[in-house]
């Protein structure tokens, strides 16, 4: 099941702190949200999943991000 | 060095891997995705798959085709040895337009994921081998 308040909460949450991360997190560093707060921080994508679960974390209400992606603001896509 | 290769396929022939997601139970599933190395994102999926495969959900991205969800998939491919986390968008725009050339289409892998390994073809067939040399 997924929950779009608490989606919706993380990803305020990120897009807020978006430019802070880039200051606080190495490049590439992944970082979880979890009700609207950071809850976790890994160089590596399953070692930040396993802290989750030690936590006790409830998937479906957390959200990950990568800083630095260097991704556009806009995406463009060609598709014919 | 382990290679995926395929003939091209569809109404219109585009290149495509047969790639492996993996949900959080083990449970593991294979799609025939078109492979365009001109898509900046590293995997586009058609919703259903989305929904019954996604990790962890990420932020959703403003694209050409709406504002799409985002989320973390395992991608894996054991006959490569390629097991992965991979970021990957969800689109029915996509999914549409890949699936008018060819019904098993179930969206797109793009260069992110291409350029981990080295990919190529020929007049008949598209190749993926990985890791790169």
């Amino acid at each position: 099941m997924r929950y779009p308040d608490a989606m919706a909460m993380n990803d305020a949450a990120y897009r807020a702190m978006k430019q802070e991360l880039e200051r606080l997190y190495p490049p590439h560093q992944f970082v979880a949200f979890n009700e609207g707060r950071i809850c976790g921080d890994a160089a590596d994508f399953d070692k930040l999943v396993e802290s989750l679960k030690k936590k006790e974390l409830d998937p479906d209400r957390s959200m990950i991000v990568q800083v630095g992606e260097n991704l556009p603001d806009f995406i463009e896509m060609v598709l014919c | 060095m382990p290679v995926l290769l395929t003939a091209y396929r569809g109404r219109s022939e585009r290149p495509w891997l047969r790639l492996g997601f993996e949900d959080l139970a083990g449970n593991r599933e294979e799609f025939d995705l078109v492979a365009d190395t001109g898509c900046p994102m590293a995997i586009v999926l058609r919703p259903d798959v989305f929904d019954r495969f996604q990790r962890f959900q990420s932020s959703p991205e403003h694209t050409t085709f709406g504002f799409l969800a985002t989320g973390w998939f395992q991608l894996s491919v054991p006959s490569l040895g390629l097991m992965r986390s991979a970021h990957c968008y969800r689109s029915q725009t996509a999914a549409d337009i890949v699936s008018r050339s060819h019904a098993d289409f179930a969206g797109l892998v793009g260069l992110p994921i291409l350029r981990l390994g080295e990919y190529g073809g020929n007049a008949s067939e598209f190749w993926f081998r990985y890791p790169a040399l």
